[in-house]
């Protein structure tokens, strides 16, 4: 974390989050994450038949919890859905990137304008799918907290079936260490 | 086991059909989504979850019910609840008749589904499509290059190029649109094509002319207008001075048809990449169904049962409940089929039970009365008996005492107990009489008999009237033998009194009689001596003769009251008695007119009595007889041994008028006599040697007339 938090080590094998990096950006928190080991030919070949791919990344502002009965109070929250849609006529990828929830101590804001982008070419397309950047928190002194905090992060993915029956959605979390 | 009540149990028959009723609209609802969804349905992120928690509530559903089921079938087994044997059949009947089928639908319908898919994607048509989107794309792409080339011909010299002449141009290349964007200022658009480049999303060809720009090289782009397509295609223009955009239009008819191969290809290739979840869509849909149909073969086998078994279990307890005495006791199952009328059946004969018990015990109580009343009854007539003073004996068939009063004991001098054999016990008292008189009895089944007997109780003789008659059930069957008991002793001794108070009278009379003759004798004498009457001699000679006579007829008496008197005590022998009999008979040879009839039976020969005595008694019935029949008619002596050797039995029969019942009573009574000549003595004489014997003598009427002596003496 380019500001005070530290980044923990991923755990190895499978999909996961990477270069998890927090910086500071118009007084509150910027985040930045890759998303490695997620794409695959099934992927490629699922989005290129035209499904809409959608990732949920779920990023929050955690503070330690005090003593061992009270649990991990979450300072602030920001959800953000990424999804890619291909146009077999145009040829063209559509992404759009939009925030659907931001919660923070206090009421909850609205969500921000959605980032919208489209490109003919697969690698930009799967760049925008595993590399956001810019997802804003507010800052620690913003929520008031007194407690070393840390920024977790939470993306679910696309679908598997367990068992050939029953859907389970993938899911990858990495969280920073404890700072200020 | 604690049931649940009715209103539970058809809530919870509602609850469960309701249940079913929902699940199955639900399946109905979701296959009616999916025929108007197509294969689009699988993107719905919530319907395979949906689905796979259904599933999964329903098999713990499923196995939560036939858990506590089972367990509760178990259980009633354990406890011998009846019907629970027959739920427990009926159960895995149920489960056995559908899993295997439900099991080989559900394996037969996956692997049709998988094999369909696949076959799907291994037929032509992915290669067809994926040409004919090959052409499409091909065919657009040679549109956006032909855009390409139109720009960058005019790229040459943009800079000189205006509204008209871009106009020209574009109506030369025949392209829709045709622009020169350059680095700083207003586009420039050819005159004509205002109307494209307005269609166009206001930022499309706008950026394609920058990314042109910025990356240095041509861009092509397509994009769909006001339902046709526009091929564009931007090219920089040197030294960065602006780009070029030339775009060339697809009527909507055209691009229709580019959207269809298009929008054919995505659904194929969606169905390629969703096949997974395809399957496992279906297959949770048909797992479902497989559930559904378990559950409820399941719940109709419980339904079923419990249907069948509870009116049984009912019956069953009621039966018990009957059998306890129970008899108010009614089934109330309501069921409409065999088991109903079974129900009602068991509840009418539970009511007839009723009615025939209070029946009964309304009979029980009258019964119980009438038994009161009965051994009240009873007892009185046994205390009645029981003071008699004539003894009662009753014997069963087998000759066992079944009744006895105390007379009995105090007349024969046996103490009779109940069940003792009644013959065996006199005999050895010495009543041989009587016991002849019982296997008279026995022997003649029908006929009731009456005879007047000595007996000896110890050292004293008795004579004991006793009159045995057979004892008949209401149907006629032989209950046994009654037989009464009369000491006549007293009464005889009494009469004997009276009979000789009547000799007495009869001797003083006959004395007197004579008297009158001999004293009028002796008065006439004296007269004549005194008046020395010249008759004298003849008087003398007559009143001699007259008192002579008198005395002789006196001296006759006295003889014969002397020999009765003088008669010895009896000596008996060993003789034959036939030849007494012969002897007696050789006396009367001189009656011509009197037919005479002898029997022996063959057994009949050496016998113990006083030969002289029983002479005696022989005479004497038989000068009865000869005297009844006025010396004309037939006398007939008969002997036998009805009792075995040395027994014997003597009957003497005539066929003179007979002895009325009222003489019969007196005709042993010394001093009576039956005929107007008789001293009275000779059948009292008779009386007395038979007795002396042990034995017994009788009248009878003769038949067919007269009458008849029999004489039995115990060997």
């Amino acid at each position: 974390m380019g500001v005070a938090l530290g980044v923990a080590l991923a755990a190895g094998g499978g999909p996961a989050i990477g270069s998890l990096e927090v910086g500071r950006s118009q007084g509150g928190l910027s985040v930045r994450f890759d998303l490695e080991g997620v794409w695959s030919a099934e992927l490629l070949e699922r989005v290129q038949s035209g499904l809409e791919l959608t990732f949920r990344h779920r990023v929050e502002l955690v503070g330690k919890r005090i003593g061992w009965i009270f649990p991990r109070r979450t300072l602030a929250r920001t959800v953000v859905e990424t999804t890619l849609r291909y146009d077999s006529l145009t040829q063209r990828y559509e992404f759009v990137q939009r925030v659907v929830a931001r919660r923070w101590a206090g009421p909850a804001e609205a969500a921000g304008p959605a980032v919208r982008r489209s490109t003919d070419a697969g690698d930009e397309a799967r760049r925008w799918m595993t590399r956001l950047e810019g997802l804003p928190l507010p800052a620690p002194e913003a929520v008031g907290a007194s407690v070393p905090v840390r920024v977790r992060i939470r993306s679910e993915l696309d679908r598997k079936l367990v068992l050939g029956l029953f859907p389970w959605t993938r899911t990858v979390s990495r969280e920073t260490l404890w700072g200020s | 086991m604690r049931s649940a009540s009715p209103l539970g149990r058809r809530l919870a028959r509602l609850a469960g059909g309701a249940g079913l009723l929902a699940v199955a609209g639900m399946l109905y609802l979701l296959v009616r989504y999916l025929e108007q969804a197509g294969p689009a349905f699988v993107a719905n992120r919530l319907l395979l979850p949906a689905l796979s928690i259904a599933i999964v509530v329903l098999i713990l559903g499923l196995a939560a019910v036939l858990v506590r089921n089972l367990v509760r079938l178990v259980m009633d087994r354990k406890r011998g609840i009846l019907g629970a044997r027959l739920r427990t059949k009926l159960v895995f009947f149920f489960l056995a008749l559908v899993l295997p089928s439900a099991f080989i639908l559900f394996y037969g319908s996956a692997t049709i589904i998988k094999m369909t898919v696949e076959a799907m994607l291994r037929t032509p048509i992915e290669r067809i499509i994926t040409d004919t989107q090959g052409v499409a794309q091909q065919w657009t792409a040679h549109l956006m290059r032909d855009c390409e080339t139109h720009a960058r011909r005019l790229a040459a010299n943009a800079g000189a190029l205006g509204p008209e002449t871009l106009e020209a141009a574009r109506q030369e290349a025949e392209l829709a649109l045709l622009a020169v964007v350059p680095a700083n200022g207003p586009p420039r658009i050819a005159r004509d094509a205002v109307w494209a480049a307005r269609l166009a999303p206001s930022t499309s060809w706008r950026e394609l002319a920058r990314e042109a720009l910025t990356e240095g090289r041509a861009k092509r782009r397509l994009e769909q207008i006001g339902g046709g397509l526009l091929a564009q295609a931007a090219v920089p223009l040197p030294h960065g001075q602006g780009a070029v955009v030339a775009g060339a239009f697809l009527a909507p008819a055209e691009a229709a048809r580019l959207e269809s191969i298009a929008a054919t290809a995505e659904a194929y290739r969606q169905f390629r990449a969703q096949r997974r979840e395809l399957v496992a869509l279906y297959l949770s849909l048909i797992g479902l169904i497989f559930l559904v149909t378990v559950f409820g073969a399941t719940w109709v086998g419980f339904y079923l049962s419990r249907r069948i078994t509870d009116p049984v279990r009912e019956l069953a307890a009621a039966a018990r409940e009957i059998s306890g005495g129970n008899l108010a006791v009614r089934v109330r199952a309501q069921v409409g089929d065999e088991l109903g009328e079974l129900v009602r059946a068991f509840n009418e004969m539970a009511a007839q039970l009723q009615e025939s018990q209070e029946v009964i015990r309304r009979s029980t109580a009258e019964l119980r009365r009438s038994m009161g009343a009965l051994e009240e009854r009873r007892r009185y007539i046994e205390t009645l008996v029981a003071n008699l003073s004539t003894g009662v004996l009753s014997l069963d068939p087998q000759g066992r005492v079944t009744t006895v009063n105390p007379a009995v004991e105090r007349i024969l001098g046996v103490a009779l107990q109940l069940r003792d054999a009644a013959r065996e016990r006199l005999q050895a008292a010495g009543h041989a009489p009587l016991v002849a008189v019982l296997d008279e009895a026995t022997r003649s089944g029908r006929q009731t008999a009456v005879r007047q007997l000595t007996l000896h109780r110890g050292d004293e003789a008795i004579a004991v009237a006793v009159q045995v008659s057979p004892l008949r059930g209401p149907e006629g069957a032989g209950l046994g033998t009654l037989v009464m008991i009369e000491d006549l002793t007293d009464l005889l001794r009494a009469q004997r009194a009276a009979a000789w108070r009547e000799v007495a009278r009869r001797i003083a009379h006959e004395i007197k009689n004579p008297l009158t003759p001999i004293q009028l004798a002796a008065q006439r004498l004296r007269r004549k001596f005194r008046e020395r009457a010249p008759d004298l001699g003849e008087v003398i000679e007559q009143a001699s003769a007259s008192i002579e006579r008198e005395v002789a007829g006196l001296k006759r008496l006295v003889d014969e009251f002397s020999r009765f008197a003088r008669m010895p005590e009896v000596a008996p022998e060993a003789v034959d008695f036939r030849q007494v009999v012969r002897s007696v008979l050789d006396l009367y040879g001189g009656l011509p007119e009197v037919e005479w009839e002898v029997h022996f039976d063959e057994g009949v020969g050496v016998v113990r009595v006083d030969p002289e005595q029983m002479r005696r008694v022989l005479i004497n019935l038989i000068d009865n007889a000869v005297r009844a029949m006025e010396g004309k008619g037939r006398i007939r002596i008969a002997a036998s041994c009805p009792r075995g050797p040395g027994s014997l039995r003597v009957e003497v029969a005539d066929t003179g008028p007979g002895i009325s019942p009222a003489v019969r009573a007196k005709l042993f009574v010394p001093g009576f006599s039956g005929q107007p000549r008789g001293g009275g003595l000779g059948l009292a004489i008779v009386h007395r040697v038979v007795t002396d014997h042990r034995g017994s003598i009788r009248v009878e009427d003769n038949e067919p007339r007269g009458a008849k002596f029999v004489i039995e003496i115990p060997a």
